[in-house]
């Protein structure tokens, strides 16, 4: 009997699945992902900070994360305006559009990458009136950056907010209302603390997949260095000049920031568990 | 078949679930393991069905030793408290699985199945439902095709968990009743766990009182309801009045007390505080004047009209019968 | 659009309350739509609008094309070999998760969902760390004239380390939900290992199996990150569809580039209604 196992059962099959499970985790993901943490250690301490600490890299780093931060703090403002019109509202067209949501999911990123970049770009269908009207360029700038995080971060918080916002009986709100509260403090004070974990679940998920985000960027970042170039665009260059270390090193910092966000997003969801059971 | 429990343990963890327990069952009886959740009951029938395994002792069907028997090869039937009836087969599918996993070289041929499935409905009473699915049935429907599942792989033994406790109240008294009948009908060796003590005693041949993973009694409904072998018993089982004394504490069944004249022998004072009517029986509280003590007395409505006594007044009440057990007893419990 | 509130107002409730003023869900709505225009459904119509904006023919040439072509091959090859694999996988990690206890299980579920928290880019990176010409085995891979990076294999690495949680987060939660008494029952009526899980499990989870699927072959088969770091871009021999897109669209054939681009739209389409359609069968289930 394995040594994980503390319970007896009838079920068949513990040892293969688990074995298999294992196994393929450890070749496709944990070995894999082990190799950049190993392949720094090849390099000193000094030479590692060099790397990350170059200007053009930092410059990198600040923009994936400064991006993906409003991206997502965006997508938490909308996400939420979002999910309630989906929940509380009928409209024609409701049901198709609730489905449409998850279209960033579905789409391809390259595909999102060059549709974003003809539609905002200056002579584009949105990118031209914003110039006319207010001077605003947007592909080829950090804020076409922006635009594209917050296209591929957008189903996130509608997707975890909704459920919580169908769960959440109408009765509360009605109680407040019923006790004198405006429409208002009814929703801030009543609906917006039920939603607060799923919300921050929601908006850390968005971040995380933002900073890790490529292929919708490049094409509408214009990826000129020090101004529009993100972090996963630095690695690919370098490894297009045989910079291995250096990748590596940016990756490994990419790396630590997306386990920390990963480790963050599962004590967020524990809590909105908790808090949900408490609830009910 | 009988079945044989000799010195079973189990743990889980650091919570003993099973301390040392020995059971002999006679083939063909009906026995109910009685007690509050988490004294065992459920842990005892899955080390007999196979499904625990148990930390030390054995289990024996008809003399031979199958503790360390397959649960496919134990021909055990078994009823799950929620039913576990596969969700996205007809209830035809469900009764038939049994028969359709044999090794083909025992396996009946589909007209055999269909034969033995049809019968086996019958016998529940619900052959009409054989292509519905099992969310469309309700409970106490759920519950019989449960049974009749576990019955087509014609198995040595049936156990049962919980049988009646996800029923509401009518529907429970029906089943009750209709497992008997069905017991008398097949004559099965049947085990079956129930917290409720109106089940056990109706129902069983014999019955196992469980607490905290120990036995504290078998006997005949009438001999755990009438001789409990311990305080616990006593509480579990029915209404008693607790009475302390000098040597231990006096258990006595509401029923088994008398309203008697002032000056009877081992008479006791106390104030008739309510009067509850139940149909023909009406129950008095009282409080006995000596230790403030609440007591029940349970009379029958003419016996009660015939004493002439209205709440507030003082009575004299005598037991009948009482059992006293030393006061580390009682404690125990 | 006036927008409903379908609760029934009770007698007793407030005025005020009963009669919400009309103009604020007209509002929310009108905004939440503004913004999903500007950032969904714009582009999605750009796509095709772009994609025939020179017409059937110029559309048409640029899907024949044999480059075309080949990039659809190797995009459906990848998706052949990472979504069965992930499958396999998934139903087993789920049997040893939901049926199971075990230490370090929750530790075991968050590794499995890794490869989603990490950078597409960084995906790719890692299997060049390994297999690239400068990697641990790259020097014995050249010795034995084997190519996995700038080659098929290293594509289909890249594309089953990115869709490897999918399967598995689909069926771990809703194996969890339902238990283990049917199986207990299945094994108490005698089947064995192989009819649980033809007769009794894979039955039970069908739907939530298909929607893991659905979702594995979309990211499959639209993954571009880490399939670009490890395919070298090699025209007719590397190139899935999505890096076939980039090509076109950075050689400024914008109509060719939107053209293979509107097959990937099409798909996610197909994704979105396939996942509704199993959404709505599995609410109406239960």
């Amino acid at each position: 009997m394995n040594v994980l196992q503390r319970r007896h059962s009838v079920l068949p099959g513990f040892n293969l699945a688990l074995g298999f499970t294992l196994l393929y985790l450890s070749l496709i993901v944990l070995i894999p992902l082990s190799a950049a943490f190993i392949k720094t250690f090849t390099l000193t301490w000094d030479q590692f900070v060099a790397h990350v600490t170059n200007p053009r890299v930092v410059a990198s780093l600040q923009l994936s994360f400064g991006a993906s931060f409003i991206a997502a703090a965006l997508n938490a403002v909308f996400g939420l305006l979002v999910a309630w019109v989906l929940v509380r509202y009928n409209f024609p067209g409701r049901r198709f559009i609730d489905a449409l949501v998850d279209l960033p999911f579905a789409l391809p990123t390259a595909v999102a990458g060059i549709a974003l970049t003809t539609i905002y770009a200056p002579n584009g269908w949105l990118g031209k009136p914003l110039l006319d009207a207010f001077g605003v360029k947007v592909a080829f700038t950090p804020l076409g950056v922006l635009v594209a995080l917050t296209f591929i971060g957008l189903p996130f918080v509608v997707r975890t907010v909704q459920p919580v916002l169908e769960d959440l009986e109408r009765e509360l709100e009605e109680a407040a209302l019923s006790l004198g509260a405006s429409r208002l403090q009814a929703f801030t004070r009543v609906v917006l603390p039920t939603v607060m974990p799923a919300l921050i679940t929601g908006f850390a998920l968005a971040f995380a997949r933002a900073v890790g985000e490529y292929g919708s960027v490049i094409f509408i970042a214009g990826n000129m260095p020090m101004v529009s170039e993100i972090a996963p665009l630095m690695i690919i260059t370098k490894l297009e000049q045989y910079d291995y270390a250096g990748a590596t090193a940016i990756a490994v910092v990419m790396l630590v920031a997306s386990f920390i966000l990963l480790l963050a997003i599962n004590g967020l969801q524990w809590w909105s568990r908790r808090h949900a059971e408490r609830k009910s | 078949m009988s079945i044989s429990v000799q010195g079973v343990s189990k743990n889980f963890g650091a919570f003993s679930a099973l301390n040392d327990v020995t059971l002999e069952i006679e083939p063909g009886e009906l026995v109910a393991l009685l007690g509050p959740s988490g004294s065992g009951k459920t842990t005892l029938l899955r080390v007999i069905a196979g499904l625990e395994r148990p930390d030390r002792g054995a289990v024996h069907f008809e003399g031979e030793d199958i503790t360390d028997q397959r649960v496919q090869d134990r021909g055990v039937g078994f009823v799950f408290q929620h039913y576990a009836l596969f969700r996205h087969m007809t209830i035809f599918e469900n009764v038939a699985f049994g028969l359709r996993v044999r090794p083909r070289a025992q396996r009946p041929n589909d007209a055999e199945i269909h034969r033995k499935v049809k019968q086996l409905l019958e016998l529940v009473q619900l052959d009409w439902l054989a292509d519905r699915f099992p969310h469309q049935l309700s409970g106490g429907q759920r519950q019989r095709i449960a049974l009749a599942r576990a019955l087509a792989i014609e198995p040595k033994v049936l156990l049962l968990d919980e049988p009646f406790g996800a029923l509401d109240a009518k529907v429970r008294k029906e089943l009750r009743r209709w497992l008997r009948r069905l017991h008398d009908e097949i004559h099965l060796t049947s085990v079956f766990v129930t917290h409720d003590q109106e089940e056990a005693l109706e129902v069983a041949d014999r019955v196992v009182v469980f607490n905290h993973g120990k036995i504290e009694q078998v006997g005949t409904p009438s001999e755990v309801y009438d001789t409990p072998a311990s305080p616990f018993v006593y509480q579990f089982i029915g209404h008693v009045n607790e009475l302390a004394g000098e040597n231990g504490i006096a258990y006595v069944r509401p029923h088994e007390i008398d309203v008697v004249e002032r000056g009877h022998a081992n008479a006791v004072e106390a104030v008739l505080e309510h009067v509850v009517r139940l149909g023909p029986r009406v129950r008095l509280e009282l409080l006995a004047t000596a230790g403030n003590t609440p007591l029940e007395v349970e009379l029958s409505a003419d016996t009660f009209s015939s004493l002439g006594v209205k709440a507030g007044d003082t009575l004299h009440i005598a037991p009948r019968r009482a059992r006293v057990f030393p006061l580390a007893d009682a404690q125990a419990a | 659009m006036a927008a409903v509130l379908s609760s029934p107002a009770p007698a007793a409730r407030p005025r005020r309350a009963s009669r919400p003023i009309a103009w604020i869900p007209v509002a929310l709505v009108g905004v939440a739509l503004l913004y999903l225009t500007a950032f969904l459904f714009i582009p999605l119509f750009a796509v095709f609008f772009e994609a025939l904006k020179k017409g059937w023919g110029v559309y048409l040439a640029a899907i024949r094309e044999p480059d075309a072509w080949e990039a659809i091959r190797l995009t459906l090859i990848a998706a052949a070999i990472a979504v069965p694999l992930n499958l396999v996988f998934g139903i087993a990690a789920a049997w040893a998760i939901a049926k199971f206890d075990f230490r370090g299980k929750s530790a075991l579920i968050t590794l499995i969902d890794l490869p989603f928290s990490v950078s597409p880019v960084v995906s790719g990176l890692i299997y060049v760390l390994i297999f690239g010409l400068q990697g641990w085995l790259g020097p014995w891979l050249q010795g034995h004239d084997v190519k996995i990076i700038f080659a098929v294999p290293g594509i289909v690495l890249a594309t089953v380390f990115v869709t490897f949680p999918f399967v598995a987060r689909e069926l771990i939660p809703l194996m969890q939900a339902q238990g283990r008494e049917e199986e207990e029952a299945a094994v108490l009526l005698g089947a064995n290992g192989w009819q649980l899980l033809w007769r009794v499990t894979l039955p039970n989870v069908k739907w939530g199996l298909l929607y893991g699927v659905i979702l594995c072959n979309a990211r499959a088969m639209g993954e571009f990150g880490a399939v670009s770091v490890v395919s070298g871009h090699i025209r007719g021999m590397t190139n899935t569809l999505p890096l076939h897109v980039e090509i076109l669209y950075n050689e400024y054939q914008f109509a060719a580039a939107f053209a293979c681009a509107s097959l990937l739209a099409l798909l996610a389409l197909v994704t979105l209604a396939l996942k509704s359609w199993v959404e709505v069968k599995t609410r109406s289930k239960t």
